[in-house]
């Protein structure tokens, strides 16, 4: 944000600028000086649609910058409150996803091969006790990645950290 | 980015070419660093892994390293005490099974098509569904 007021400021500047150095060639062209002195009655005309055409561009260039600042926002996955579904303790998670397959290929352990990653989760969250199962879409170029997980919510409220188990990809769909 | 050479799964009493990585999400969700290193262009993931159905499960068999002869990583080093068998029940998705004639080459990843295409529906390791597609 502090970067898009920046851009407006300076772009606000450049155009308070340029109109300012028209302004005072024609000044100094009305007394016979300056650059505009031997310019033709058509590229007076033309000025004009230079200014505004000017005045034009660099909202423009704005508005593109802030649109690529927003998408490459929306690029980065976070898990927001909204996204949070209900609550459960440790125990009740850890006994809902101990996997059960009959050819003995998987860890008894909750989440299979994720334990290490589960476990480093409730280490770096510090054993947390308001733990929510969350499930989230997140569209990265043409394809969309369906998370499901669990996240550590803290006492004032925000995310802090949050453990992936499951990430189904898919083409995005395009809108007809 | 460079064709890619296919990963290789058993279904239908076949082994067939699977245009799928399952693996690749085992190291993203688990947070774990490859041990495979990218050596050549038509390889980027360094390994070729092999992959089987039984029972309606997405299993690993193994995995070979590639275009590295120092790399001797077999399933044990990556998945602990399962040398022969590992249920990717981390894997989510469709597995893209490929096989007879080549009907269009695509030089980028797996972009080529097949005449024979199978595309099986997994949900947390266990398929879901299947479905066929028949390309002339």
């Amino acid at each position: 944000m502090i970067t898009d007021v920046v851009l407006y400021v300076w772009l606000l500047s450049l155009c308070g600028v340029v109109i300012h150095v028209f302004w005072f060639q024609w000044q100094e062209a009305k007394k016979g000086r300056g650059f505009f002195k031997d310019f033709k009655w058509y590229e007076w005309l033309l000025l004009p649609f230079l200014i505004v055409g000017e005045s034009f561009v660099w909202p423009y260039l704005w508005y593109q910058h802030v649109k690529y600042q927003r998408r490459k926002e929306r690029a980065v996955f976070r898990v927001e409150i909204s996204d949070l579904k209900n609550k459960l303790s440790i125990a009740e998670i850890e006994e809902k996803h101990v996997i059960s397959e009959p050819l003995d290929c998987v860890p008894p352990q909750p989440f299979g091969f994720l334990n290490e990653a589960w476990l480093d989760f409730l280490a770096d969250a510090n054993n947390p006790e308001n733990l929510y199962y969350f499930e989230k879409s997140h569209g990265e170029l043409s394809l969309e990645h369906h998370h499901k997980g669990y996240a550590a919510l803290s006492s004032d409220n925000k995310v802090t950290q949050y453990f992936i188990f499951s990430s189904r990809r898919e083409l995005c769909k395009v809108k007809a | 980015m460079t064709a890619q050479i296919p990963e290789t799964i058993e279904f239908e009493n076949k082994k067939q070419m699977l245009l799928t990585c399952p693996l690749e999400d085992y190291f993203t969700l688990g947070k774990v660093d490859s041990p495979f290193n990218a050596n050549c262009s038509a390889l980027w993931r360094g390994y070729i892994g092999h992959w089987k159905i039984i029972n309606g499960r997405l299993y690993l068999i193994s995995v070979e390293p590639q275009f590295d002869e120092e790399n001797t990583t077999v399933l044990g080093d990556i998945f602990p005490g399962f040398d022969n068998c590992v249920f990717a029940h981390w894997y989510s998705g469709e597995l893209r099974i490929a096989s007879g004639k080549e009907v269009e080459f695509a030089h980028a990843g797996f972009g080529s098509v097949y005449a024979r295409e199978v595309f099986l529906s997994v949900e947390e390791g266990v398929l879901v569904s299947t479905r066929v597609a028949h390309h002339k």
